[in-house]
């Protein structure tokens, strides 16, 4: 519950001049309850043993099983502002699927400290976020010694993998979902395209940008080598035999060859730590056991 | 004063509906239309009533044609009780009544005249005690005794005299006992007698005989007769509109057809 | 003192004593909504401290910015879709008229749709940016209406399934057209498309408000006039025409502004259902069925539900907030049932 003085010590007119630039990444005054909207930045909390100053966080951050446990501000693009608000927290950090607009603007004009930490779905990308947050939250020593035990030979394992099979580029299809027997898949520009070409292979698809049903013949024709499919994605499914049967993929050759993998949604398309480690195992099953 | 309906012609899709009708609804005068189904009678009405157009041909109230007549100066001048659609939501039969009741912006509306008229109208069709009932309910001839009340009412306004006024009555009869089939009649004639015109559509001659001042008789689109109750009955016309032998008795003035 | 006297006269003319007391508990029940949901939220604010000097707290901060906006665009989006629900309901002669049923929301949904993602396009963050979208959303909501209305001609109170079958079609219609723009708009487009199913007061604040007020204020006005001819209406055109009403014109009316209630309220809160199916239903169950009576009716009792059900959506499951029009919903499916079984019966 809001304590007044509190308030009082932390929000300025809201008719006042716009907040200050913040840069994303500097190190926040008050880190003491922070909100969270975006499951991959609870997954750098924890991986950072930072959990205990979380209040809340949204409806993605099911990582680690812990998290579910914490009060739920909802989905990530249908906040409320007074529900955030009513959190007092200090500090409260999000991508940039975060919204409303609406609420998020209202939220920075109580200059609530609000970042947005970028995003650019690739395995660097993982990193900056993971660096960032350690900055934010004033760790940068043990932040640093994390990365560079944890997650630094994980990526550098990945870029073996892409080097040794740069010419044998493996393609692969991510599906997302079933919507009745056409795969919603993955496009350019999506976390899944970033996936994908984290683990070193190319995506199928090219012609489209975001995620899309697809028809069987254009399945045909783009002939993945490997299908990747949500777990969720796969709940359509009795088993991969059932999948591969399918007259959308069943020509492929993923399908001939029951090159299909099944991974947890969240993990290959959240961008948070596991990601890479994610990606590696993924890299690893296509290009065989060369590395 | 009079509605003149002259040389009013009506097609609709293709086929004549009205053939060059004239006729005059003079003020105190009951004009009964007759004729056998489907000769055009409530056509007719809705040309002089002003709900629909004639292909040709006029029709004046009061010398004024009534193209030239606004939508609401004809409300206050004449009121039709026709063939009613059933009301879709549970007004009470006072305020299916009250529907009758002209508001015009010339004249703010004066609460107690209102209620005076209303307790006039209600009364004379003894409609006083089902004022609070819910319309739907009503039988048949019930409900179209309340249409008559509203008809009554939207003549009371004070923006016409009484002889400028005219009451148009489709059927009055149909789903009524004999009772109330006088009622209606002679709440007409009364009405007549103060100066009002009326068109009556009707099919029972023998009412039309007793209340009408003229009778005209529509067949096929043409008005075939139009005399005074007297000179109404004519053998060989009758037999070629109804297809019934008729006989007429003069003291009796009545026609008899079976 | 005369005139004022005999203004008082002419309004409760055709409008029983009974009746106008009852406006009178809904106007309390809707100042009493009001001071509830101001009240009432995930902080905790004394609406009283309002009246102190001191605008420097969070409290008047979120009382002035964030919840005063909200409980009003609830309260005017709900009093729109109530009048607009009875409104419509009176011009088509149909029970059953609903913005939602009959695809009116769904047309100034598709309008909105069209703004966002092809209007983004061409006319960018401009100026116009923020009038294009409730200006498109009310042409949509308007040509819906049009549409229903020659479709339906002739059918009157016999067409009471054939209006909703209409509807039903313009509603997959307009379905399909925003599945379209769906599949062809860029990421951010999508973000603000799917806002349109489900329903939120969360987008409010004062300049969008402001001008939407205004609007709704202005149609309200003109609907509620409306009352006596909309009542005549109901013996039929015909005999509407001969009662002196000008039906071709009373159609225009009710048609345009309905469409402009129901196009801004879209346009600010998305989709919301059943509100203005149920709520004029509810008026005429406590009161009757004249329309000098249920179009106030509906406008005071529609915002105060709606003010309710967005307490309800912004409390109940704190921090996290819950479609209002799935509450909205929750109560109007079940009631829409049994009205259904209620004309059955007749």
């Amino acid at each position: 519950m809001a304590h007044p003085l509190r308030l009082l010590v932390t929000i300025l007119l809201l008719t006042s001049t716009p907040t200050k630039a913040n840069v994303v990444c500097e190190t926040a005054s008050n880190t003491e309850k922070v909100v969270v909207a975006g499951g991959s930045l609870t997954e750098i909390m924890y991986f950072l043993g930072l959990q205990q100053k979380i209040v809340a966080l949204d409806v993605t951050s099911s990582y680690p099983k812990e998290a579910k446990k914490l009060p739920s501000i909802g989905y990530v693009r249908a906040l409320s502002t007074e529900g955030v608000l009513s959190l007092d927290p200090t500090l409260v950090i999000g991508e940039n699927d975060m919204g409303p607009e609406n609420v998020v603007e209202q939220i920075k004009r109580t200059n609530i400290d609000l970042r947005i930490i970028p995003e650019t779905h690739s395995a660097e990308g993982i990193k900056s976020k993971v660096l960032c947050l350690g900055t934010i939250f004033d760790l940068n020593d043990k932040t640093k010694k994390k990365v560079n035990d944890e997650l630094i030979p994980l990526i550098d394992d990945l870029e073996e993998i892409q080097k040794k099979n740069e010419k044998l580029k493996k393609r692969i299809l991510l599906i997302l979902s079933m919507q009745g027997t056409s795969p919603v898949v993955a496009g350019l520009g999506t976390a899944g395209d970033g996936f994908i070409k984290m683990t070193g292979a190319s995506n199928v698809i090219t012609e489209f940008e975001g995620w899309k049903p697809v028809s069987p013949e254009s399945l045909i024709l783009s002939n993945p080598d490997y299908i990747l499919i949500t777990s969720r994605g796969m709940r359509s499914f009795k088993s991969i035999d059932e999948l591969v049967k399918q007259p959308a993929l069943s020509l492929t050759n993923a399908a001939k060859n029951r090159n299909v993998i099944d991974i947890n949604g969240m993990a290959m398309l959240g961008f948070g730590p596991r990601g890479i480690l994610t990606a590696l195992e993924v890299a690893r099953r296509i290009y065989g056991k060369d590395s | 004063m009079s509605i003149d309906v002259s040389s009013v012609c009506l097609d609709y899709d293709g086929s004549v509906v009205l053939k060059d009708i004239s006729l005059e609804v003079k003020s105190g005068e009951i004009l009964a239309l007759v004729g056998p189904n489907g000769a055009g009678k409530s056509s007719l009405l809705n040309i002089m009533s002003g709900n629909n157009k004639p292909n040709a041909g006029t029709v004046k109230y009061n010398g004024v044609p009534l193209d030239k007549i606004t939508i609401s100066e004809r409300a206050t001048l004449r009121s039709v009780m026709g063939q009613n659609a059933p009301i879709v939501y549970d007004y009470t039969v006072s305020d299916v009544i009250e529907m009758g009741w002209i508001q015009s912006n010339l004249f703010r509306s004066n609460k107690t005249k209102f209620y005076d008229e209303m307790r006039d109208v209600t009364t004379e069709c003894k409609l006083a005690k089902l004022l609070r009932r819910k319309f739907n309910t009503l039988s048949g001839g019930e409900q179209r005794r309340v249409h008559f009340a509203r008809s009554l009412l939207q003549l009371r306004n004070e923006h016409n005299t009484n002889s400028q006024k005219y009451l148009f009555l489709d059927e009055p009869t149909a789903n009524m006992d004999i009772y109330w089939e006088l009622q209606i009649l002679n709440s007409a004639r009364k009405l007549a007698n103060k100066g009002t015109g009326v068109f009556l559509i009707i099919h029972d001659l023998n009412l039309a005989m007793k209340f009408a001042d003229k009778i005209a008789l529509l067949a096929k689109g043409k008005i075939e007769k139009i005399t005074r109750p007297e000179d109404f009955f004519d053998k060989d016309l009758f037999t070629l509109v109804y297809g019934l032998q008729m006989s007429f008795d003069k003291k009796l003035m009545k026609i008899f057809y079976f | 003192m005369e005139k004022i006297l005999s203004l008082f006269n002419i309004r409760i003319n055709f409008l029983e004593g009974r009746q106008f007391l009852l406006l009178i508990v809904f106007c309390l029940l809707l100042i009493f909504s009001l001071f509830v949901g101001v009240s009432f939220g995930g902080i905790k604010a004394n609406v009283f401290n309002l009246f102190s000097f001191d605008t420097a707290t969070l409290e008047s901060q979120v009382l002035t910015e964030i919840r005063i906006p909200r409980v009003l665009l609830a309260g005017f989006v709900g009093a729109s879709l109530g009048l607009a629900g009875a409104s419509l309901q009176g011009l088509f002669r149909n029970p059953l008229a609903d913005p939602g049923l009959i695809g009116v929301s769904a047309g100034a949904a598709l309008g909105a749709a069209l703004a966002i993602v092809i209007g983004s396009e061409t006319m960018g963050e401009s100026y116009f940016g923020f009038l294009l979208l409730p200006l498109a959303a009310i042409i949509g909501s308007s040509i819906v209406i049009f549409l229903l209305f020659s479709l339906t001609r002739g059918f009157g109170v016999r067409g009471v399934i054939y209006m909703i079958l209409v509807g039903i079609a313009i509603n997959a219609f307009a379905t399909v057209g925003i599945g379209v723009l769906t599949f062809i708009s860029t990421d951010s487009q999508l973000r603000g498309l799917t806002f349109w199913t489900m329903g939120s007061f969360g987008g409010a604040n004062w300049n969008l408000l402001a001008p939407a007020m205004i609007l709704i204020i202005v149609s309200a006005i003109s609907l509620l006039r409306l009352g006596r001819k909309l009542d005549l209406l109901q013996l039929g055109e015909d005999e509407a025409n001969r009662l002196g009403v000008d039906v071709k014109s009373l159609k225009l009316k009710v048609v345009i502004f309905s469409a402009v209630t129901v196009g801004v309220s879209v346009s600010l809160s998305g989709i919301i259902g059943f509100v203005g199916l149920v709520i004029p239903h509810v008026v005429r169950l406590i009161g009757g069925v004249k329309h000098k009576f249920v179009l106030p009716g509906s406008v005071l009792l529609g915002a105060s539900i709606m003010i309710t059900a967005d307490l309800i959506s912004r409390t109940l499951i704190l921090p996290a907030e819950l479609p209002v029009g799935l509450i909205t919903s929750a109560i109007g499916a079940p009631f829409f049932l049994w009205l259904i079984f209620r004309i059955r019966m007749q």
